[in-house]
């Protein structure tokens, strides 16, 4: 397979300037907080990866990135091989059309005084992908293809609960005819009823339309019903990724498999939790950055630093001391 | 359902005794907490149906339904913040030693709420004054319900915020809320509901704004201070795995009425009604392949809706359904309101 990949990311790292806390106004220091920190992956077209970690692992900055809402400090972004920053004209038009992004806060995302027929329409017409005449039919087959009745168009977001409210903002990304979603905590906060219906919907999306799917979640039965590949975060850091049934049945590094035993599973006995709470990432002492909660660590992860490192065709971490993982059996 | 291979970390965690063992009823040991035929009604919506559930002394119960199955409410109810003029209730509720409290005024309240009963919200940071310090917080209710002495106070804070994992306690004494992450904020919560040692504590929803690692640090640390003073705790959460994880018994409401209750090893591992197994069928394990979601719909309140509440969107649902409401019997180990269970 060397398809082009949509989206790549070559050693990112997006840093902010932030004062550190305590001392005077004047006196406090200006410390560089790393929020991405040589972040590499790719992204296919037809492919679905689910990014997950605990809040402040840099998960939004990345997306951010991805859409171009930020600029790297340092690495590169590209769209179809082109920097991300520097898209102009119909590269630019190209890339707004092709990328549809759904948000965690459908209803703060949806003008609440726009109708349904004018928010899912809004792209159509920005686009120009639609004469005036064929808009009400294309709003009717969008709605209808996220399973809401046309009747809806009428409706205003306050009058929408919050399954209804999470489909429109799915039939407005598709109206563009994107080929990439980018979605953040798109399920989250949501009734176990309205996330399966929602997930079922986005599933049957992306593999009907042939969609690059890229997921934010920090639900890793999400990710695995959703996504082929996983990429878990750490501090700014990608610290394993693979094919998602993989890496969740034997995960190889003891960030994945923390995250893993603190997922509510039908009757286990609630583990020994993850000590403490994802650490500032400014400052960061030398060495592997999960150190100071990871069970397994040894004096050199406190010196040397772990590199993201393939061990197979569809694995790869950064640990000195992984757990012990079996490569697939090949068929 | 068939956990997949946990791998050898989860099967080597040894639990703390704590967490290992159940508390047994002695036999002759009343429930802590009996509630019979408990309708709330708010002017032509009756909320609560005829909820009826009791719990032990000691003992962890879960309330698991959608949002708006009344769960909250009767979490309010319980400590007594539902009695405004537009609330009918009816029942009872026995709250061993105190009796019937479904009639008991403000001033009976006042010596109940935060003392013998004590709840945990789920968005901390709105629970918790922004304006006074952690230190202000705790220390108030440990003078004025338990009457300590200023310094007694302080002292006792510190325990409380260390039992709860908090270090560096007494320079966190002068923080305020917004200084502390969201796990944090909930521990304070949980340092406060516990500082008058409660019989009853209700959790409302107490992890679902957190991560799921600080999600399992908190629930051990509820349910191990709860056992540890051998109080009892209500969950309200919408998680069944997690309630599977950390409930003796489960209640499960649909509208305002109790669909299935019963021991959570019973219920959980083969619900028989058609709504516990919907929202199991919903509950995503890492080889789910196909999902099976409810059709969209929410209940009816109107108190004159004579039948099950869930007929409307129930795959097993039969004629006799929406005119005639199915009473709660007991089946298989558990209670069961429904006229056409699964087997
Ligand atoms: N604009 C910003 N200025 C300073 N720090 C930021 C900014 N945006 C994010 N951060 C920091 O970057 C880190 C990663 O944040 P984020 O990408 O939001 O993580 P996640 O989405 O995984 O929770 C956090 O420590 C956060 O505080
Ligand atoms: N203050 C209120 N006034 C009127 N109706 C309310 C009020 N609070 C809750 N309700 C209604 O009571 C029902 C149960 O709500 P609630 O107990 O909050 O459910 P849950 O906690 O299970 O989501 C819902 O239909 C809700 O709309
Ligand atoms: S490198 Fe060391 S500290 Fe880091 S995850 Fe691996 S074992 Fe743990
Ligand atoms: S009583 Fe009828 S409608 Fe209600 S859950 Fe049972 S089968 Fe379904
Ligand atoms: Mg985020
Ligand atoms: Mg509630």
């Amino acid at each position: 397979m060397t398809t082009a990949p949509i989206f790549r990311l070559l050693d990112v790292q997006k840093a902010y300037e932030v004062r550190a806390k305590g001392g005077s106004l004047f006196t406090r220091a200006k410390r560089r907080l790393r929020a991405l920190d040589g972040v590499r992956l790719s992204l296919g077209p037809g492919e679905s990866l689910a990014i997950v970690g605990e809040s402040g692992s840099g998960k939004t900055t990345l997306l951010r990135v991805l859409l171009g809402l930020t600029q790297p400090t340092d690495g590169r972004a590209l769209f179809r091989e082109k920097d991300i920053g520097d898209l102009a004209g119909t590269d630019r038009d190209r890339f707004c059309r092709e990328v549809a992004m759904i948000y965690q806060d459908a209803r703060g995302s949806l003008n609440p005084r726009m109708s349904v027929l004018d928010l899912v329409a809004e792209p159509l017409d920005h686009h120009k992908l639609c004469a005036k005449a064929e808009r009400r039919d294309r709003v009717t087959a969008l709605l209808t293809r996220v399973g809401l009745a046309p009747e809806m168009m009428s409706r205003y977001v306050s009058a929408l609960s919050g399954g209804q409210l999470r489909r429109v903002a799915i039939a407005r990304a598709l109206a563009s005819e994107p080929s990439v979603l980018v979605a953040d905590e798109a399920v989250s906060g949501l009734d176990v009823s309205t996330q399966a219906q929602i997930l079922q919907l986005l599933r049957d999306l992306q593999r009907e339309m042939g969609l690059s799917l890229l997921f934010i979640t920090h639900d890793l039965g999400v990710a695995a019903y959703l996504c082929d590949r996983i990429a878990v975060m750490y501090l700014g850091r990608v610290v394993e990724a693979g094919a998602t049934r993989e890496v969740l049945k034997a995960p190889a590094h003891p960030y994945t498999r923390a995250l893993l035993n603190a997922s509510p599973r039908f009757f286990a006995p609630i583990s020994d939790p993850l000590p403490g709470e994802v650490p500032s990432p400014i400052d960061l002492p030398p060495g592997c950055r999960f150190a100071g909660r990871c069970v397994r660590a040894q004096s050199d992860c406190h010196t040397r630093e772990p590199a993201l490192t393939p061990a197979s065709p569809t694995r790869a971490f950064a640990c000195l001391h992984p757990l012990p993982f079996s490569e697939p059996s090949a068929h | 359902m068939k956990p997949m291979d946990l791998g050898a970390a989860r099967a080597s965690t040894s639990l703390p005794a704590a967490l290992g063992q159940r508390i047994e009823p002695t036999p002759e040991s009343k429930p802590l907490l009996k509630i019979e035929e408990l309708s709330l009604s708010r002017g032509e919506s009756l909320i609560l149906d005829n909820v009826t559930f009791s719990l032990r002394r000691g003992g962890t119960l879960g309330l698991l339904g959608e949002s708006g199955a009344g769960k909250s409410t009767i979490a309010l109810t319980l400590i007594g913040l539902l009695r405004t003029p537009e609330v009918g209730l009816s029942g009872t509720i026995e709250l061993d030693g105190a009796g019937n409290v479904t009639e008991a005024g403000e001033d009976a309240w006042l010596k109940l709420r935060g003392r013998r009963v004590a709840m945990i919200f789920q968005d901390a940071s709105a629970a918790l004054n922004p304006c006074f310090t952690i230190g202000r917080q705790l220390m108030t209710p440990l003078r004025r319900v338990m009457g300590l002495s200023r310094s007694a106070a302080r002292a006792r804070a510190i325990e409380l915020l260390e039992s709860v994992g908090l270090n560096d306690t007494p320079s966190r004494l002068s923080a305020y809320p917004h200084q502390l992450s969201g796990g944090m904020q909930q521990r304070v919560m949980i340092a406060i509901a516990l500082s008058s040692n409660p019989d009853l504590l209700l959790a409302d929803e107490p992890t679902s704004a957190l991560d799921v690692t600080i999600q399992a640090q908190i629930i051990r640390l509820i349910l191990e201070e709860t056992r540890r003073r051998s109080a009892s705790c209500i969950f309200v959460l919408h998680d069944l795995a997690l309630a599977s994880q950390c409930c003796d018994d489960i209640v499960v409401l649909y509208g305002g009425q109790v669909m299935e209750t019963g021991p959570s090893r019973i219920v959980l591992e083969a619900p028989m009604h058609p709504y516990t197994a919907a929202l199991k069928g919903c509950v995503l394990e890492f080889d789910t392949e196909e999902l099976r979601p409810l059709p969209s719909g929410a209940p009816s309140f109107a108190s004159k809706t004579p039948g099950c509440r869930f007929a409307p969107r129930c795959p097993r649902a039969l004629e006799k359904c929406a005119a005639n409401k199915p009473p709660l019997a007991d089946v298989h180990g558990r209670k069961l309101a429904c006229w056409n269970p699964l087997t």
